[in-house]
């Protein structure tokens, strides 16, 4: 018994898993908490009132405002491309953990449960074994020492991972009461909440299609239910079972894997991002990345990890001689200082122009850190560590300011918060916010945001001259 | 031989040491624990990261069963208890109770001392405005922000004796039926429910 428990839960998995599971996890959660999470952050704080997910919390904690959940969204995504992009220690990982847990946490007007499972991926994480790419693809360029060069086929490389299993049983735990909640509400099983949640037009077309073939329309429904009750179920088992996929020469084991994982596609990726009208931010795309990592078979993922180190490693071959100029003593404080601050200057450059409440602290925060590494590595006579977290950290700050520049989530967050004042009745403050909101309008928008500040819904406010400018500078 | 060596020095680079890295490096190999994780068709594993050693592993293995408890009696608490307005953690995404809540309405009523209980949204204050973004979960039932709300109205209304939230609900047929009335004692601080 206990040799099997052992066996489950330390026994080794293809190491390109967890690898590739954080990095991908990691990625899509930074740019998720820019993209879609940051423009809901602007009207937190307005209505003077919170309530915590938890009692404690709400004990210890100020009132939430806008700067404050704004930094720590763009903070925690700065923090979660720095770890994807280094090998991040313990202690970074468990402040991503805390972070993001505390941005949902904090205030129950943010009750999605991918959140909340989010924070238990995270938590995972925190026991997945730190693994660089040149330890899974040593030889391939990336490497400073001698060390890291293997002859071993990479297609053998193994690791006790049990973090990485506790993770695939936590999602087997999550599909399978998913699947009871269906299963004992008449309202799923009968099929009404499936048709309601399908886009209109669609269900028609489908309920036209099914009568086609002999299935009347009031049949299609309960049908379409039991068959995401029985996917679902299907799903929890094979998470329980695929873990085992790298030590078990089943040709049945992997034939449920890949079924396993035509379905995840097919539930998260058609079903529910194309089929049916469903807000869930990006919950589908981090079940797709989780089911590819846990049930393709691992030669598909090592040849997707090879292609998706390969510039990192490329990079790391170029930066080569700069690092080991760096190791050297003679020229550490030579290169180790400009660099910094050239990591600090950049870093500070683009969170202070980010225009957002919250952004211009997140800035110094982390020039700060890059400061603190440089610190370090003069205690103890070494930066080449320190420069590599520092550069990872600028480049998560860099994708951040493009993420959030180049796209409409400025627009986005201003004109929330110009609707919120606007429904309270704060005229003033919602003519401000609507200015900022014109500043980053994107060309598709510009007749929206004319609407929304027509001068008839808010003339109390202003003059009408300075209404047309405003109107004038949206159509642009 | 080189070969051994860098294999001994990754193995103590992933377990954090020279000690754990020599009893990991046995537990990776199948010896003294008894855990013999090489599959036999993979001769030569390279094994990046080695299983904790020996009472470590029994500290690990303790959390993971807790761990795996704890997730599996969470969401299993919401069917086994009697409050079912309050569906977070319990992974009942999509659920019915959580569709029909949206369309749930509350009202608020606060009694004021001297004078008769007023409806008063009816006498000018208008719950949007009041709750804000909040109005949701006030709609939703959620016992602590409803509460909370509640605290807030008294404080914000000294007058105010007693403030009284009705909730009614859509049931499947569309009719408006009552589903709880929360009602908190200025003075006292008491909360008295029903059908909550």
């Amino acid at each position: 018994m206990w040799r099997r428990w052992e066996e489950y839960w330390f026994g080794p998995v293809a190491a390109i898993r967890p690898y590739l599971l954080t990095k991908a996890v990691l990625i899509l959660l930074a740019f998720d908490l820019w993209m879609v999470r940051l423009p809901a952050a602007s009207t937190r704080g307005l209505d003077y009132f919170n309530v915590a997910h938890f009692a404690w919390l709400d004990a210890v904690q100020p009132l939430p405002d806008t700067s404050a959940f704004t930094g720590i969204l763009l903070l925690s995504g700065a923090l979660a491309l720095f770890c994807a992009i280094s090998a991040p220690s313990f202690w970074a990982m468990g402040l991503l953990a805390l972070g993001y847990t505390y941005s949902w946490a904090m205030s129950m007007l943010d009750g999605y449960q991918h959140h909340y499972f989010l924070s238990l991926v995270i938590l995972a994480f925190l026991f997945f074994p730190r693994l660089r790419a040149r330890d899974l693809y040593p030889g391939r360029g990336g490497s400073f020492t001698a060390s890291s060069t293997s002859s071993t086929p990479p297609a053998l490389r193994r690791v006790s991972a049990w973090g990485y299993v506790l993770l695939g049983v936590n999602i087997a735990i999550l599909y399978f009461f998913t699947a009871i909640t269906k299963a004992t509400e008449e309202q799923f099983v009968n099929g009404w909440i499936v048709r309601r949640l399908t886009r209109r037009e669609l269900a028609t077309r489908l309920e036209g299609w099914a009568a086609l073939i002999g299935i009347p329309g009031d049949a299609l429904w309960p049908i379409a239910a039991s068959g995401t009750i029985a996917l679902e179920l299907l799903l929890a088992a094979a998470y329980l079972v695929a873990i085992k996929q790298d030590t078990r020469e089943s040709r049945r084991l992997r034939s449920i894997c890949l079924l396993a994982f035509a379905a995840v596609v097919a539930f998260h990726g058609l079903g529910n991002e194309m089929l049916l009208a469903l807000s869930i931010g990006w919950f589908s795309y981090y079940m797709i990345a989780l089911g590819a990592v846990y049930l393709l078979p691992e030669n598909i993922l090592w040849r997707l990890g090879w292609l998706s180190t390969w510039p990192g490693l490329r990079l790391a071959r170029i930066g080569g001689a700069v690092i080991r100029a760096v190791e050297s003593r003679k020229a550490s404080g030579i290169i180790a200082l400009p660099m910094t601050l050239l990591f600090a200057g950049t870093i500070l450059a683009a969170g202070l122009s980010l225009d957002l409440a919250g952004a211009r602290a997140v800035a110094y925060l982390l020039a700060l850190v890059v400061l603190g590494f440089m610190v370090i590595g003069f205690l103890r006579g070494s930066h080449a560590a320190g420069l590599g977290y520092s550069l990872a950290m600028t480049l998560g700050v860099l994708f951040m300011w493009a993420g959030i520049t180049f796209s409409t989530v400025r627009f986005e967050y201003y004109e929330r918060l110009g609707a919120a004042h606007k429904s309270i009745g704060n005229l003033a403050a919602a003519i401000a916010a609507y200015e900022k909101a014109r500043l980053y309008v994107p060309l598709t928008k510009r007749k929206l945001l004319t609407e929304k500040i027509a001068p008839e819904s808010l003339t109390p406010a202003r003059t009408e001259e300075s209404f047309q400018d405003l109107i004038v500078g949206a159509d642009g | 031989m080189a070969r051994e060596e860098q294999r001994k020095m990754r193995s103590e680079r992933q377990s954090g040491g020279p000690r754990a890295g020599a009893t990991t490096a046995t537990a990776a190999s199948g010896g003294k624990t008894g855990l013999d994780p090489s599959p036999p068709t993979l001769t030569s594993p390279d094994i990046l990261g080695s299983p904790p050693p020996g009472r470590a592993r029994l500290l690990v293995s303790i959390f993971i069963a807790t761990y795996v408890l704890w997730q599996i009696l969470l969401p299993a608490s919401y069917y086994l208890g009697d409050y079912k307005h309050d569906e977070r953690f319990s992974w009942r995404m999509f659920s019915y109770l959580g569709r029909l809540q949206k369309y749930c309405s509350v009202t608020v009523r606060e009694t004021v001392f001297g004078r008769d209980p007023g409806n008063m949204p009816a006498e000018g204050f208008d719950l949007d405005l009041v709750a804000g973004s909040w109005l949701g979960l006030l709609k939703r039932g959620r016992t602590a922000v409803v509460e909370k709300f509640l605290k807030q109205r008294c404080r914000d209304n000294p007058s105010a004796v007693g403030v009284q939230l009705l909730r009614t609900c859509p049931d499947p047929s569309g009719t408006e039926i009552p589903s709880g009335m929360l009602f908190f004692n200025c003075k006292t601080g008491r909360v008295v429910k029903s059908t909550w």
